[in-house]
């Protein structure tokens, strides 16, 4: 497999994790970092959240097109009534365990639900800045800036104003930052990343080009770029006086990891103590929604503690469901533990069964 | 100090030039006078400057009226590159919250681009009523014309919004037009004491060539010949965006050493900027493109403009030649032609217009929903049932309105008025089809000239043309091995490794 399928293998990988229990319009929420509850519990739920997100100008007809190539060559197999179900096959088995390919290592540094959308700021920075720094080295005060966005051009106005008098250390010694991350990785990786910058008269080939010259399609060259950007921000974040000019392009996160903006605001009300149907009452939300906020923060926030809303001994009763059910599916867990439980406090015991299980993992 | 003193220091303070082209001096002046202008430049001799200069040494904001939101967002871009930054666009794209920032802000900017539909909006008329407008530009200014090749219904209402803003100054530009449609712009803008300054389009260093050949497999031929003869930018226009992916791709993978690339409106934002910006760069050689590319592009060295497939009429052509040689060395146009290309443009005029059932269909549906006493909201759900698309909506919609059929979402009662309004429509359709065949028909006729093709293009145009610099054309014995332009010297070495070329990106080590 000498072309690049990454794309293809994220969606195999993702649907064999995933197997016949969601139908493939999950797979798209999650590539597209949907940001609704369903997802994001999924995504912890299936242990797919490294690929939360990591392609989110995905549109649904390029989805679908990669769908019904993969079901046309066989790697998946519809199951059931339900159109929109697959299950992979032994095809799609041997393609994501059979040989080692350069494919599988950049699956690996994807860390799609921490550098949520931090990714994306990091590398327009990253951008626009060298192309500033490089411009003005060689004095040209007019060209056309790759990245016009107003969040990236106010960022590097209010940064960087006394650029000019350091032009010289910045340039080296962000080649020298870019050069060493890079040095780790595969040459054909560091390439398209390496291509897809611009300089002084010297501007970045787009995304349908490299495809072109990489023979690959432009969801595998956008997810490549993405793999690198994220192996970038964590050598970058993990030993930060090593890489002090990347660093200092790093989105300093404000929101508790990455709470929607309606929950965030949830999230502050319950710190002030107000019950959910407060909440719900002040907020002109349907108490449901509240619901749904609660399980997101659940999930997101360490030490979120769920005892105000599930006794520790309800928690004990529907955790013997969970293992008794032998699945996650909602459903079944419910049809165990009857009505004295709200799908809600399922919801927030299964976040907490999750995490405990992440934190065991980690810990060895 | 005398204007043409102010507006030479402008010039050098703004753009960095010595000179003025051909006819910029004297518009600009009668502009910063506070004259209405009607300006006819040819493509390529800097139109744009006759409103970007006056508007920044006159008090005031200037407001820039534009039918292509990506030519707009061009200008804007390259504005901001030379340090002109209160400028800006209103225009679909817009965020919510960016197009509230720029309306509430308006008096600050100098120029705001605007499409004309745009401009016609009552929230937009309001804030605009607000500022003080020192003149109104109408570019692409033939669009006005039912005789241009370009009618845009849109820009008939243009005139009625700038009487609502009390009436500033008008500088309408315009590339390529006929002396008719000159006269219907005038007439449309009512003002009669407008200046005219309109300048010869013909373009003495471009040399034009008409290949017929037998098939597209000898168009391909003939461009291979072409590119690998002459290291220089070169564009080729088609009307396809699939045939000029297509090309583009063919020509990557049989001439090694040449970047091509390929460019049409479908293309994402990001692609396009980078398409554009390694051209103007030297980075690319040759762009397969459709119409869409060009117009913001200032690139003063394209040499060779090959046309794989003809455009519509005489004056697309010009326009599009006219992107070569603006520097003004010797050029080249090739035209390829192959018999069967001539049901190309007649099939994009069918695109453009309804078909009379179309027409009829949907006049038969209005007719109902009044009688359901509907309104004309749910006639927008009808016309994809007539398979009409955007541009013939566009058309039906604005005869309705013309033809008093309908009145802003209210369907008009008088019923008598209908027939006479109906055969009113259709006649206008008619028109306008009748329009675009002879134009289609005298590009035509002009491509099987047997006569000299510099004088056969321009004679709708103007009486005169000038002597050609170099070679003049097909008709009059052009040879390749003649047309020797200055070779290129492209900068992409494609082998060498990451690390050389971050090197170089990081402009460390050996010249570039």
């Amino acid at each position: 497999m000498g072309d690049s399928v990454l794309f293809k293998r994220v969606v195999l990988h993702c649907h064999q994790k995933i197997g016949a229990d969601r139908t493939i319009n999950n797979i798209y929420h999650l590539l597209t970092g949907r940001r609704s509850v369903q997802t994001v519990q999924d995504s912890h739920l299936y242990q797919l959240q490294t690929f939360h997100g990591i392609y989110r100008h995905l549109t649904k007809v390029d989805f679908h097109r990669l769908i019904q190539e993969l079901k046309r060559d066989g790697y998946i197999k519809s199951v059931g009534q339900n159109e929109h179900t697959f299950i992979p096959t032994d095809k799609a088995d041997l393609c994501l365990n059979g040989t080692r390919t350069n494919d599988d290592l950049l699956m690996t540094y994807f860390s799609g639900s921490e550098y949520y959308r931090m990714d994306e700021s990091f590398y327009n920075r990253l951008l626009l800045f060298i192309q500033v720094v490089t411009n003005q080295k060689m004095n040209n005060y007019s060209y056309i800036p790759v990245v016009d966005d107003n969040e990236t051009t106010q960022w590097l106005k209010r940064n960087f104003q006394q650029i000019n008098r350091q032009l010289d250390r910045y340039i080296t010694e962000l080649h020298k930052e870019l050069a060493h991350i890079l040095n780790h990785l595969r040459d054909e990786h560091a390439s398209i990343f390496v291509d897809q910058l611009t300089s002084y008269k010297l501007y970045g080939l787009s995304v349908s080009q490299l495809a072109r010259t990489h023979h690959c399609s432009k969801g595998s060259i956008r997810l490549t770029r993405t793999a690198v950007i994220h192996y970038m921000l964590t050598q970058v974040t993990n030993n930060g006086h090593l890489f002090p000019v990347l660093s200092s392009f790093v989105p300093s996160e404000v929101t508790p990891s990455h709470l929607s903006q309606s929950a965030t605001k949830t999230y502050t009300m319950l710190k002030k103590h107000f019950t959910l149907e407060q909440i719900a009452n002040k907020r002109q939300l349907k108490l449901s929604t509240v619901h749904d906020h609660l399980v997101e923060i659940a999930y997101h926030v360490k030490h979120f503690s769920i005892d105000r809303f599930v006794s520790q001994a309800d928690q004990k009763i529907i955790i013997k469901a969970i293992e008794k059910a032998e699945t996650s599916k909602l459903k079944e867990i419910k049809s165990i533990v009857g009505d004295a439980f709200d799908y809600y406090q399922i919801k927030l015991v299964l976040s907490k069964a999750h995490q405990k299980e992440v934190g065991d993992t980690h810990g060895v | 100090m005398a204007y043409s003193e102010i507006v030479k220091r402008g010039l050098k303070q703004y753009f960095n030039y010595d000179f003025f082209r051909e006819g910029q001096e004297e518009i600009i002046l009668d502009v910063m006078a506070g004259r209405d202008v009607l300006g006819v430049l040819p493509t390529g001799s800097g139109k744009s400057l006759c409103y970007q200069l006056p508007s920044l040494l006159m008090s005031g904001t200037t407001i820039v009226i534009s039918p292509l939101i990506s030519l707009m967002i061009d200008q804007v871009k390259e504005l901001k590159a030379r340090k002109i930054k209160r400028v800006a666009s209103l225009n679909s794209f817009n965020h919510y919250e960016e197009r509230q920032r720029i309306l509430t802000n308006l008096r600050e900017y100098k120029m705001v681009f605007i499409s004309p539909e745009l401009f016609q909006q009552q929230e937009i008329r309001e804030y605009l009523k607000r500022i003080q407008i020192n003149f109104v530009v109408i570019d692409e200014a033939h669009c006005i014309s039912q005789w241009g090749y370009e009618f845009r219904p849109d820009y008939l209402k243009i005139k009625d919004v700038i009487t609502e803003l009390n009436e500033p100054p008008i500088l309408a530009l315009s590339a390529t037009v006929t002396p008719t449609v000159q006269q219907d712009i005038v007439k449309s803008l009512k003002r009669d004491r407008i200046k005219q300054h309109i300048y010869p389009m013909d373009r003495d260093n471009i040399a034009l060539t008409i290949e017929h050949v037998a098939n597209d497999v000898e168009k391909v031929q003939m461009i291979t010949y072409i590119v690998e003869k002459y290291h220089v930018p070169t564009l080729i226009y088609f009307s396809s965006r699939s045939v000029a992916e297509r090309v583009a791709n063919e020509l990557t993978s049989t001439m090694t050493g040449k970047n091509v690339a390929y460019y049409h409106g479908g293309l994402e934002q990001q692609d396009r900027l980078h398409i554009q910006q390694q051209f103007m760069n030297d980075q690319l050689d040759v762009i397969c493109c459709t119409s869409a590319f060009g117009m913001g592009i200032n690139k003063q060295d394209i040499r060779i403009i090959i046309h794989y497939h003809m455009p519509s009429q005489i004056e697309s052509f010009i326009q599009e030649i006219g992107r070569a040689g603006r520097d003004g060395k010797d050029s080249l146009s090739v035209l390829l032609y192959a018999e069967n290309d001539k049901f190309l443009p007649q099939s994009f005029i069918e695109q453009e217009l309804p078909t009379e059932n179309q027409m009829f269909f949907v006049l038969e549906q209005l007719m109902r929903s009044y009688e359901h006493g509907q309104t004309v909201d749910y006639l927008d759900s009808t016309f994809n049932r007539a398979e009409l698309n955007e541009t013939q909506w566009n058309f039906l919609h604005s005869q309705l309105e013309k033809n008093g059929m309908i009145k802003g979402k209210q369907i008009n009662d008088n019923h008598d008025e209908w027939e006479r309004a109906t055969s009113r429509m259709n006649d206008f359709r008619q028109k306008r089809w009748q329009v675009k065949i002879n134009k289609l028909q005298e590009l035509l006729d002009w491509m099987f000239e047997t006569e000299c093709l510099r004088k056969t293009l321009y004679e709708k145009f103007q009486e005169t043309y000038k002597e050609p610099t170099g070679q003049c054309c097909s008709n009059c014995s052009f040879n390749y091995d003649a047309f020797t332009p200055e070779e290129k010297v492209y900068k992409i070495e494609r082998e060498q490794t990451w690390q050389k070329k971050l090197e170089n990106i990081f402009l460390i080590g050996d010249d570039i």
